[in-house]
């Protein structure tokens, strides 16, 4: 080897090194915390697990019991649903906000609309759900206010088909905050020359958004959707603490599912089973939504 | 004379932003209801109307919660712990993380960060049985400690140090390889410095998730003294709901407030936070 | 399956409360910790802490902790908790827990046999053996009782007044409730309701009275399988349901207890039992209560509160901290708190005890007619099951008759599962 090669070569393992090295902490504790567990839910699926009164393997038993189980075709629903309507109402609202701050305004104004959209995307879900859970109780605030305005109560959370809704409304009041602060700054990336030649040209502003704006800070939106909807997929306190669940299953999902069959019911291997499914399920979406990006997302 | 184009954009303009600030107060009456109910009188707590500013400030639900059977301050500190635990160890595995997948070339390393990614997509249930099993085995269990280990690091926060090191020169670094340095010290002396606004933004980010936890608090933390501030909330609720409200919302009032403070300190960074997290993907 | 002599048990109390005190007993040397874990409030720790104080007395060098639940989402998280404990090692050494649990707890053994503790005690031998029945399982008493609680029909008579009805009678039916209920409901001009006449309970334990004054119950009588087909159980159901949706009278019962409207004056009714007093004498709310109104009879439900020893903590300092827990002067001491009713007839004599509501003396007066809260080994699932079945048909999300039909097979498929796990234990 020629005296550069092996400098070259020496560098290259010495890169390598420091780079395992500064990986080591991270990728440690993400074996022990996320992969090993992950792992252990697989195998605990296959199996009836119970401290007290003992275990075995019961091979796909837990599986079929969820596939068979009329509760888990609504329990899914439920599931899709919420992500759905959640996904299409965050990112939606998000960027009609973004598209409304995005002009020229006094600094103390920006900081306010800021502080107010921002501030229930800080607070916890489980603190936000008490409030509002008040706010839609067929007895509480919202029907208050109808009442006085002489129209009829709104069963907010005790019907089947206003639940679902409410929480979704809840749940967008809650993040939408977090999406308007993404889109305002792909916003401000799009270059000013481009949208002034079309203005210049005449093009009416809806078509300049819809032909320029959004296509330009597509990749943006791609990610926001996949993110919300890793979020709405795995929803647990948002539900549980509105309605837990009910009216029977109306809002149950399958995170709730899975909580209350694995450390309510102690049925372990069958909540195991079907957090295997939700995983899945996850997964599934997200890739589906990669593979569409190919299409629509332009870089 | 009909009006210039200009000045009907400007009516627009501000039409739009009324609209906004009609929006903004809405999103902030729950909150405001959440103060003004705390300073409610337990007798009037429940009396309709609801009153969204506070008529008269009564702190007899602040005192209820601080004398309630449950050890509210206790709680307070833990959740304060285990935020901050989780905080500087995220802060740290992270950057150290990205440091080596955003700069340094080694065998594996596209294939461990895609690895790592991965880690986004698993929900909280399914890596919490095992560790609850786990944690029983060992002890970790009602240990504020043991919630902490396990979020010390987070495919989130590699990834948004990664994002930020990507979209910063390499100049400097590079020239300081050329000098000899060694690694440990371009991190320590080049890349942590111009990483400011990155640890700030993954800094809050992590304490106010962490803060938050309900469902992973409620698993591994069932005593009272080693709960955090959400489930706390769930006891000053009462046998069966039946506690009062203005009350939970006093305890509410006090718990948000660090997360708060820290919020209004910093909201630039956790903006830039934000953001960089979308931008570049 | 049990016929509890309440009458037994209430006299045979008295004949205890006449003797105070155990017999005499050197102080002990021994020393060590004892963990307990407790279910209530500020006034149930009161209490413990009086028993423990006790306890000190005899076993000066023993450290005692308390941990406090209060159980604010039910019976079915607090058996959570307490498996939860047993799993990781981290269980108490005494607990305090609620006839729902009894069987889930004794047929996965995490607590103590204690016949022998149980027939030692002078204070216990005056309880009617009838009532440890119901602590035992596969015929070894798990559980010592200290309190119970019913439910009772707590109204409020201010507004009683204020619509000038009659205050409820004994023996009132079920058509004098609802017509009760009715008139006590305010609408406003939409239509929409700023009084409620009754809440509809949400809770399983205050659904049942319902039932039993039908001569019914979801379950069949050894809590072995469901009986949900019973047509008496969707007649009450049904009767249920139509004071919501036809009357008007009630909201649909939704996630959360409406005890602070209560209190505010907004329901002029709940199904409530002894625990609320405190509440309501705090609010100073002018209330009484009244025996569940009758259909075929006038039963309703009854719950005991008991404590237990962990496996592998039964020694003589621990037995002596649970006779203490479960004594005399604890009963005294619940009768004076009011967060239950004592199992002690004197102690229900206490002025404190009668002292509020105006009708103190009727929760005594409806023990021979109470039937326990069906209990299986099961019952967290079975309690859900029921619960989310029950909300969607009192939601009219799905008939009284398919609900009772497919509530009706998921608890015997729970049962089912029940038995195998139990079959392998």
């Amino acid at each position: 080897m020629s005296n550069t090669e092996f400098v070259r070569s020496e560098l290259r393992a010495s890169q390598a090194r420091a780079g395992y090295l500064f990986i080591v902490p991270a990728m440690l504790l993400y074996l022990t915390f996320v992969l090993a567990p992950v792992v252990v839910t697989v195998i605990l699926s296959f199996a009836f697990y119970d401290p007290q009164f003992g275990s075995h393997w019961v091979g796909l038993d837990n599986y079929r019991r969820f596939f068979t189980d009329p509760r888990s075709v609504q329990i899914f629903w439920n599931t899709l649903r919420f992500t759905a309507m959640a996904v299409t109402g965050n990112v939606t609202v998000g960027l009609l906000l973004a598209l409304a701050l995005n002009r020229v305004m006094p600094a103390w104004l920006l900081y306010f609309f800021r502080l107010a959209f921002f501030l229930p995307v800080i607070i916890a879900a489980a603190f936000v759900a008490i409030v509002w859970g008040y706010f839609f109780q067929d007895s509480g605030i919202f029907n208050y206010y109808l009442s006085h305005l002489g129209l009829p109560a709104v069963h907010w959370l005790t019907s089947a088909q206003t639940a679902m809704p409410s929480i979704v409304f809840m749940d967008v009041w809650k993040n939408t905050g977090f999406f308007m602060v993404i889109f305002i700054a792909a916003l401000q990336g799009v270059p000013k020359t481009i949208t002034e030649a079309a203005i210049m040209d005449g093009t009416p502003s809806w078509r300049r958004f819809w032909r320029i704006t959004l296509p330009w800070i597509s990749p943006v939106v791609f990610f926001a959707i996949v993110y919300a909807s890793i979020g709405a997929l795995q929803v647990y306190e948002s539900i549980w603490i509105l309605t837990k669940g009910g009216p029977g299953d109306a809002t149950r999902s399958m995170s709730i599912n899975i909580v209350e069959e694995a450390f309510g019911s102690f049925q372990i291997g069958y909540g195991a089973s079907v957090a295997v499914v939700m995983t899945v399920v996850i997964l599934f979406i997200t890739g589906v939504q990669f593979i569409v990006s190919r299409r629509l997302v332009r870089y | 004379m009909g009006i210039t184009t200009t000045q009907a954009s400007r009516w627009i303009d501000r039409a739009i932003i009324s609209l906004m600030a009609v929006l903004g107060i809405f999103m902030l009456l729950p909150f405001a209801w959440l103060i003004s109910m705390s300073f409610r009188s337990t007798v009037d707590a429940y009396r309709m109307p609801p009153s969204f500013f506070p008529t008269s400030i009564e702190f007899t639900n602040y005192i209820s919660v601080l004398k309630a059977s449950v050890p509210f301050l206790q709680i307070y500190i833990n959740s304060v712990e285990i935020a901050v635990i989780v905080t500087v160890g995220q802060l740290v595995t992270c950057t150290l993380a990205a440091f080596a997948f955003a700069r340094l070339k080694f065998r594996g390393r596209d294939a461990l960060f895609f690895v790592l990614l991965v880690g986004l997509m698993f929900p909280a249930q399914v890596t919490l049985l095992p560790i609850f099993l786990g944690f029983a085995k060992v002890g970790l269990i009602n240990k504020p400690l043991g919630l902490a280990l396990m979020y010390l690091t987070s495919s989130f926060g590699v990834f948004l140090m990664r994002q930020f090191m990507l979209s910063q020169p390499k100049v400097l670094e590079e020239a300081a390889l050329m000098d000899g340095a060694g690694y440990w010290k371009i991190f320590w002396r080049i890349s942590l410095p111009q990483l400011r606004p990155a640890l700030s933004a993954l800094g809050i980010i992590t304490f106010t998730q962490t803060w938050n936890y309900y469902l992973q608090a409620k698993v591994l933390l069932g005593q009272q003294n080693a709960m955090t501030l959400p489930l706390a909330m769930d006891i000053l609720r009462g046998y069966l709901g039946s506690g009062n409200l203005a009350v939970v919302m006093a305890a509410m009032s006090m718990s948000v407030l660090p997360v708060i403070i820290l919020f209004l300190l910093a909201q630039k960074f956790v903006i830039e936070g934000v953001t960089m997290s979308g931008i570049r993907n | 399956m049990f016929k509890l002599n309440r009458r037994s048990f209430v006299l045979s109390s008295a004949a205890l409360a006449a003797s105070t005190g155990l017999a005499g007993r050197a102080v002990s040397a021994d020393s060590g910790t004892i963990k307990v874990l407790m279910n209530g409030g500020d006034a149930d720790l009161a209490n413990t802490n009086n028993a423990i104080a006790r306890f000190k007395t005899k076993f000066p060098n023993y450290t005692v902790s308390v941990d406090m639940d209060p159980i604010s989402t039910g019976w079915g998280d607090y058996v959570t908790r307490v498996l939860g404990e047993f799993a990781s090692n981290t269980q108490h050494d005494i607990y305090g827990t609620a006839i729902e649990t009894f069987q889930t707890f004794a047929s996965r053994g995490v607590f103590e046999a204690i016949d022998d503790f149980v027939a030692k005690n002078p204070n216990y031998s005056d309880f009617a053996p009838a009532l440890f029945e119901d602590c035992k399982y596969q015929g070894k008493i798990y559980f010592v009782p200290t309190s119970w609680n019913n439910i009772m029909i707590n109204y409020n008579r201010d507004l009683f007044d204020k619509v000038k009805v009659g205050y409820p009678k004994e023996g009132w039916t079920w058509d004098d409730f609802r017509a009760a209920a009715k008139a006590l409901t305010v609408k406003d001009a939409s239509g929409n309701a700023s009084q409620w006449g009754y809440e509809v309970p949400n809770q399983n334990f205050f659904i049942q009275p319902w039932f039993l004054s039908n001569g019914t119950s979801p379950l069949n009588d050894d809590w072995t399988a469901s009986n949900m087909l019973d047509p008496k159980v969707a007649e009450s159901l049904q009767f249920l349901h139509d004071i919501i949706h036809v009357d008007g009278s009630s909201p649909i019962p939704g996630n959360d207890t409406m005890d602070n409207q209560f209190l505010a004056g907004q329901v002029a009714m709940i199904s409530r039992g002894h625990w609320i007093i405190p509440n309501v004498e705090n609010a100073k709310l002018n209330m009484d209560v009244a025996i569940p109104p009758s259909k075929a009879n006038d039963y309703t439900v009854i719950g005991f509160g008991a404590i237990g020893i962990a496996k592998g903590s039964k020694n003589d300092a621990v037995e002596a901290l649970t006779a203490e827990l479960s004594g005399p002067e604890l009963e005294a001491d619940v009768a004076k708190s009011g967060s239950s009713c004592p199992g002690s007839k004197t102690a229900a004599n206490l002025p404190e005890y009668l002292a509020f509501p105006p009708s103190a003396p009727l929760y005594f007066q409806t023990l021979p007619h109470t039937k326990p809260v069906p209990s299986p080994a099961n019952f967290q699932e079975v309690e859900k099951i029921f619960i989310r079945y029950y909300t969607a048909m009192m939601a009219d999300e799905m008939s009284i008759a398919d609900g009772c039909k497919q509530a009706d097979q998921e608890l015997n498929d729970s049962f089912s599962r029940l038995k195998q796990s139990l079959g392998q234990s």
